[in-house]
C-alpha cells in the first residue's frame, strides 16, 4: 500500500509542473503590458517603469517563472491588485462556500442516484427502468446553471417558497446555511444524480453477469445480501471512479451556479477578478484549484486502493 | 425405490424464450442419484448438461425460462418451490461448484470470509464458531497452511487451491447432494487428479450424492459410479460405469469413446472424429437426434424418435437398433454421414 | 499471361462490391438503432430550425426598440422581447446558429489535432511521455476556469472562445485515440506490416487510425455537446460571445436580472440548449450502442 501511495505522489510532480507553466504562461502571454494595464492609461512612463521593476517584469521570462514558482511553493502567491490582501487569504475566504456547495450537491447526487441506479438495474427491461433512464438522459442534458435559473423561476417566482439568492455562512447556523444552499445544490446535484444513476445501472448490470454472483446465489444467500455484498460492492469501483471525475466537473459547474445564486464563492471571485483584471488573483486561484483537482484525483485513487484488494496487494 | 434416492429428476424439460422463439434446451431428461454415489453427466458443449444442473438449483433467469416435469428432493418438487425455500436449500442441502474458479469467487473478500458467509447464511452461528468450522473443512481438503489461506484473497491463490476452497465452501453445511460442473476442466492434470481424489473422499466422508458434469470420458472412467450421456438435450444412454465402458451401446457413446486417444493409440493415425456437427437447438430433427451423423441410421431412425429403454441390467439406451449394433448385425449404411 | 490483368480487375471489383455491401449493412444497422436515429433526427431538426428560423420572422437580432421592451410572447414577438426591445425569437435562432457553429468547430478542430497527438504519442514512446504529461496537466484544470482565464487574457471574441475550447478539449480526444491506438499497435499484423517494410506514416494512418474511428466519433460528439454547454456558460458569465451578438448564453445573462418579470428570456433559450444537448446525448448513446453491440437481450415471456 505504501509503495502505491508513493508512486501516485511521484507521478503528480510532472503534472503540477505543467499546471504551473500553463498558469504562468497565461498571464505573461497577455497582450499589452501588465504594469500599464494596472496603472491605467493616465500613468506616466516613469511610474509604469517603476512598477515593472517592482513586479520584476524586466527580468528574463524563465527567471520570472522560477521566482514566481519559488514564491508559490512557499505559499506566497502575491497580493491582490484590488485590495492588497494576500492571494492565499482571498482564496481561502471565497473557497469555503464553494466547498460547502460542492459537498452538499455531491451528497444529494449520490443519495438520489445510487438507489435509483440499483433499482433500475434490478428491474432491467421493465417500464420503470426505461422511465428512470429517460429521466436520467434528460437530466444530463440540462446544464447546472440553466437548472439553477429554472429552479429560481419555478420556486421563487411561481411558488414564492425559498429565499431566492444569497448566502449564509456556517456561523449563522447549519440549517440557515443549508437553506440558502439548497436550490444551488439541487441545480448542481441534479446533473450529478443523472450521471451517477446511469453509471450505477451500467456497472450493476455488468457485475450481475459475473460468475461470483452465480456462486452467491448457489450458496443460498438472500437477495439483499447478494445485491449489496456481491453486486453493489463490486460495482462500486467503476462508480467511484465516475464520482471522482464528476466531482471535479461539479466544482467547475459551481463557478457558474454561484453566479446565478449570488453566492460569494470562488466563481464570483474569478468573475470579479476577470472584470477587475486582478491577475495575481486569477493566477493564484486557477493554480490552487488545479492543485486541488490533482489532490482530489489522488484521493480517489487512494480510496480505490483501499476498496479493491487487487490494486492494493500487487501492482 | 425413490425413497432412497437423494434426488430424482423425472421428465425434466427446460424451455428458454429467446429472440428466435421458444428453445427447449433440456427435453425429457430423467435420472436419479443415491447417497455415496457419483453420477457422471457427459456430453459435448451445448448438450444441456449445465442447464440441467442449473435447473436443479433453480439458478436460471425465471423471466425467460419455464419448466415441465419434476425434480424430487427430500420429498419436495424443487420446480414448485418459492424463492425463499429454495435459497434455504441452496448451499445447505444442495451445493454446487463451478469450472471457472478465477471468476467464481468474489475478488473483494477473503476466501475465509466467503466460506463463513456460506455458513452464516444457513443458521445462527457466531463468527468464531463459523471460522472454526471453515478452518476444519478447508483443512479437510488438504490445502497446505489452511489458517493462512483463509485470510487471503482469491487472486492470491492458485487454480487448484481455489477449487479446494470452492469445494470447502460447498461442503461446509454438509449437503446431501453436490453438483460439480466441470470442476477440473481448467486445471492441469496433476491438480486434476488431486481434486478428483478429494471429491471421491468427500463423497464417502459426507455420504453425499454427487452429480459430476464433464465432457471428458477419462474422468468419468476414473470417478463415476453411474453415467448419463447427453446429446442435444436428451439422455441417450444411462448405465453403470462398468457396463458403459465394457460395451457402450449408443453409436454416439461409441463415437465418444473412440475419439479418446489412449496410450495404445497409434501416434501416426489421425484422431477419430464423429462426422458432422450437432444440430442447432432451434432446429431439432424430428426423429432420432443423432440420425444424421449415425453410421447405422435407417428410415425409422429419421422418422421416429426412439425412447430410453432398458437394454441390459442397469443399462438404458435411446436407440432403435442398439441390439443389432451390439450383435454386429447392423450394417453401416451411412458411413461418413454428414450434416450439410 | 493474358490471365494476369483479368485476375487483378476481378479482385478490385470484388473488393469494391464487398465495401459497398459493408457500407449498406452498416447503414441498415444504424437505422435500426432507435436511439441513434432519434438523436440524429433531433440534432438535424435543430440545425434546420437554426438555419431557416430567422427567415420566417420579420425581425432582426440587433434591432433595438425601447418601446417594446420586456414584452411577453405575443403574435408580434413569438418569444417576447428583451430589455432592449429586441425580438427574442430571432435572437434565439441566431444564438443557436452561433452555438452550433462553435460546437461543430471545436469538435472538428480538437478531433484533428487530438487524433494527430493521440496517434503519434501511441507510436513514438519518447513523444508519448512528453505529450501525455502536457495533456495530463491540461486536464488538471477545470475547463471553465481555464477558459475564463484565457479569455480574460486575450479578450472575449468568438474566435478566442473556439480556440480556448479547442485547447481545453483536445486532450480528451487525444487520450481516447491514444488508448485505442496503443491496443491496435500491439496486434501482430502491425508487426507484420513493419517487417514488410511499410513506412511508419502509412502504418499509422492507413492501419492504426481506422481502428480508432469509432471511439473518436463517440468522443467527438461528446466534445460537441460539452463545448456548446461551456460556451453558453462563458457567455452567461459575460466572457463569451460579446454583446450585442446573440448567443444562447448571453440571452440568459440578459434574462437573469429580470428573471422575476420576464420568464421568456430564460425559458426559450434554455429549451434550445436542452434540445441541442439532449439530441447529442441520445445520438451519443445510440452511437455507442451501434459501434459496440452488447449481447442480445432475451425476450421476456410476459
Amino acid at each position: 500500500m505504501i509503495s502505491y501511495i508513493v508512486k501516485r505522489l511521484l507521478s503528480l510532480i510532472p503534472v503540477l509542473g505543467v499546471v504551473a507553466v500553463v498558469v504562468f504562461a497565461l498571464v505573461h502571454l497577455s497582450p499589452g503590458d501588465p504594469a500599464s494595464v494596472i496603472l491605467g492609461p493616465d500613468a506616466s512612463a516613469a511610474d509604469v517603469d517603476r512598477l515593472r521593476e517592482e513586479l520584476g517584469l524586466n527580468r528574463p521570462v524563465p527567471q520570472q517563472f522560477f521566482l514566481w514558482l519559488g514564491n508559490a511553493l512557499t505559499g506566497d502567491l502575491g497580493n491582490s491588485l484590488y485590495n492588497q490582501t494576500p492571494v492565499t487569504e482571498v482564496f481561502l475566504d471565497y473557497f469555503r462556500p464553494t466547498l460547502s456547495l460542492a459537498i452538499f450537491a455531491q451528497i444529494i447526487g449520490i443519495a438520489v442516484a445510487l438507489p435509483m441506479g440499483v433499482f433500475a438495474a434490478l428491474n432491467r427491461g421493465k417500464t420503470i427502468d426505461g422511465a428512470l433512464m429517460s429521466f436520467a438522459l434528460v437530466g444530463i442534458s440540462i446544464p447546472s446553471f440553466l437548472m439553477g435559473l429554472l429552479l429560481i423561476l419555478f420556486f421563487s417566482v411561481f411558488l414564492n417558497w425559498l429565499p431566492v439568492a444569497g448566502y449564509a455562512p456556517l456561523s449563522d447556523g447549519l440549517l440557515t446555511h443549508l437553506e440558502f444552499l439548497l436550490l444551488p445544490a439541487i441545480s448542481l446535484g441534479f446533473i450529478q444524480a443523472a450521471l451517477i444513476t446511469r453509471i450505477t445501472r451500467a456497472a450493476m448490470l455488468e457485475v450481475m453477469n459475473n460468475a461470483y454472483v452465480k456462486t452467491a446465489r448457489a450458496k443460498g444467500l438472500s437477495r439483499a445480501v447478494i445485491v449489496i455484498k456481491h453486486t453493489l460492492r463490486n460495482a462500486f469501483i467503476p462508480i467511484l471512479e465516475i464520482i471522482g471525475q464528476t466531482f471535479t466537473t461539479l466544482i467547475a459547474g459551481a463557478v457558474v451556479v454561484e453566479f446565478v445564486f449570488n453566492i460569494p464563492g470562488l466563481g464570483q471571485l474569478i468573475v470579479n477578478s476577470v472584470e477587475r483584471r486582478d491577475f495575481p488573483v486569477i493566477q493564484g486561484t486557477v493554480l490552487l484549484v488545479a492543485f486541488g483537482y490533482v489532490l482530489i484525483n489522488l484521493f480517489i485513487d487512494l480510496i480505490y486502493g483501499f476498496v479493491d484488494p487487487r490494486v492494493r496487494l500487487d501492482q | 425405490m425413490s425413497a432412497s434416492h437423494v434426488i430424482d429428476v423425472r421428465n425434466l424439460r427446460t424451455h428458454f424464450h429467446t429472440e428466435k422463439g421458444r428453445v427447449t434446451a433440456v427435453d425429457d431428461v430423467s435420472f436419479h442419484v443415491d447417497r455415496n454415489e457419483i453420477l457422471g453427466v457427459v456430453g459435448e458443449s451445448g448438450c444441456g448438461k449445465s442447464v440441467t444442473s442449473e435447473a436443479i438449483m433453480q439458478l436460471l433467469n425465471p423471466d425467460i425460462t419455464d419448466f415441465e416435469g419434476e425434480i424430487v428432493f427430500g420429498g419436495e418438487n424443487l420446480l414448485t418451490l418459492g424463492e425463499d425455500r429454495l435459497s434455504r436449500i441452496r448451499g445447505k442441502d444442495i451445493s454446487m461448484i463451478f469450472q471457472d474458479t478465477t471468476s467464481s469467487l468474489n475478488p473483494l473478500y477473503t476466501v475465509g470470509d466467503q466460506i463463513i458467509e456460506a455458513l452464516q447464511a444457513h443458521g445462527r452461528v457466531s463468527r468464531k464458531a463459523a471460522a472454526e468450522a471453515a478452518l476444519k473443512v478447508v483443512s479437510a481438503t488438504g490445502i497446505p497452511s489452511p489458517e493462512k489461506r483463509l485470510k487471503e484473497y482469491p487472486h492470491e491463490l492458485s487454480g487448484g487451491m481455489r477449487q479446494r476452497i470452492m469445494i470447502a465452501m460447498a461442503l461446509v453445511c454438509e449437503p446431501r447432494l453436490l453438483i460439480a460442473d466441470e470442476p477440473t476442466t481448467a486445471l492441469d492434470v496433476t491438480t486434476q487428479a488431486q481434486i478428483l481424489d478429494l471429491i471421491i473422499q468427500m463423497k464417502s466422508d459426507f455420504d453425499m450424492g454427487v452429480i459430476f458434469i464433464t465432457h471428458d470420458m477419462g474422468v468419468v472412467a476414473e470417478i463415476c459410479d453411474r453415467v448419463a450421456v447427453m446429446y442435444l438435450g436428451q439422455v441417450i444412454e444411462d448405465s453403470t460405469v462398468e457396463s458403459l465402458f465394457e460395451a457402450p451401446l449408443h453409436p454416439y457413446t461409441k463415437g465418444l469413446m473412440q475419439a479418446m486417444p489412449t496410450i495404445e493409440s497409434d501416434p501416426q493415425a489421425d484422431l477419430y472424429t464423429i462426422k458432422g456437427k450437432v444440430p442447432s437447438l432451434s432446429d431439432v430433427p424430428k426423429g432420432c437426434r443423432f440420425a444424421a451423423r449415425c453410421p447405422f441410421s435407417t428410415e425409422k431412425c429419421v422418422a421416429q424418435p426412439p425412447t430410453l429403454d432398458v437394454a441390459t441390467k442397469g443399462h438404458k439406451v435411446r436407440c432403435w437398433h442398439w441390439q443389432a449394433i451390439a450383435d454386429g448385425s447392423a450394417c453401416k449404411v451411412n458411413a461418413g454421414a454428414e450434416v450439410g | 499471361m493474358t490471365d494476369a490483368p483479368q485476375f487483378s480487375t476481378d479482385l478490385k471489383a470484388t473488393k469494391n462490391r464487398l465495401k459497398q455491401e459493408q457500407r449498406s449493412l452498416a447503414i441498415k444497422r444504424f437505422l435500426a438503432n432507435k436511439l441513434a436515429v432519434c438523436g440524429l433526427g433531433l440534432t438535424v431538426v435543430i440545425c434546420l430550425i437554426a438555419l431557416l428560423g430567422p427567415l420566417i420572422s420579420p425581425h432582426e437580432p440587433l434591432d433595438i426598440n425601447p418601446i417594446d421592451r420586456l414584452k411577453p410572447p405575443s403574435l408580434e414577438h413569438w418569444m417576447g422581447t428583451d430589455n432592449f426591445g429586441r425580438d427574442i425569437y430571432v435572437r434565439v435562432m441566431y444564438g443557436t446558429r452561433a452555438s452550433l457553429l462553435i460546437g461543430f468547430s471545436v469538435a472538428m478542430l480538437s478531433s484533428v489535432i487530438g487524433v494527430a497527438i493521440g496517434l503519434y504519442s501511441a507510436y513514438f514512446k519518447p513523444l508519448d511521455h512528453l505529450l501525455m504529461r502536457i495533456t495530463d496537466g491540461l486536464m488538471a484544470f477545470p475547463a471553465i476556469l481555464l477558459a475564463i482565464s484565457v479569455i480574460a487574457v486575450f479578450g472575449p471574441t468568438t474566435q478566442n472562445v473556439i480556440l480556448t475550447l479547442v485547447v481545453v478539449y483536445t486532450p480528451l480526444i487525444a487520450r481516447v485515440v491514444r488508448s485505442n491506438a496503443l491496443v491496435v499497435k500491439e496486434q501482430p499484423y502491425i508487426e507484420a506490416l513493419h517487417a514488410l517494410g511499410a513506412s511508419r506514416t502509412r502504418i499509422i494512418w492507413r492501419h492504426i487510425f481506422p481502428n480508432t474511428v469509432s471511439s473518436l466519433i463517440v468522443q467527438a460528439s461528446f466534445v460537441f455537446a460539452v463545448s456548446i454547454i461551456t460556451e453558453a456558460m462563458l457567455s452567461f458569465l459575460g466572457v463569451g460571445i460579446p454583446a450585442p451578438h446573440p448567443s444562447l448564453g448571453n440571452i440568459l445573462y440578459d434574462g437573469k436580472n429580470v428573471i422575476t418579470s420576464a420568464w421568456w428570456m430564460t425559458v426559450f433559450p434554455g429549451a434550445m440548449i436542452i434540445g441541442i444537448v439532449l439530441g447529442q446525448n441520445i445520438l451519443g448513446d445510440g452511437l455507442r450502442d451501434f459501434l459496440d453491440p452488447h449481447t442480445h437481450k432475451a425476450v421476456s415471456k410476459r
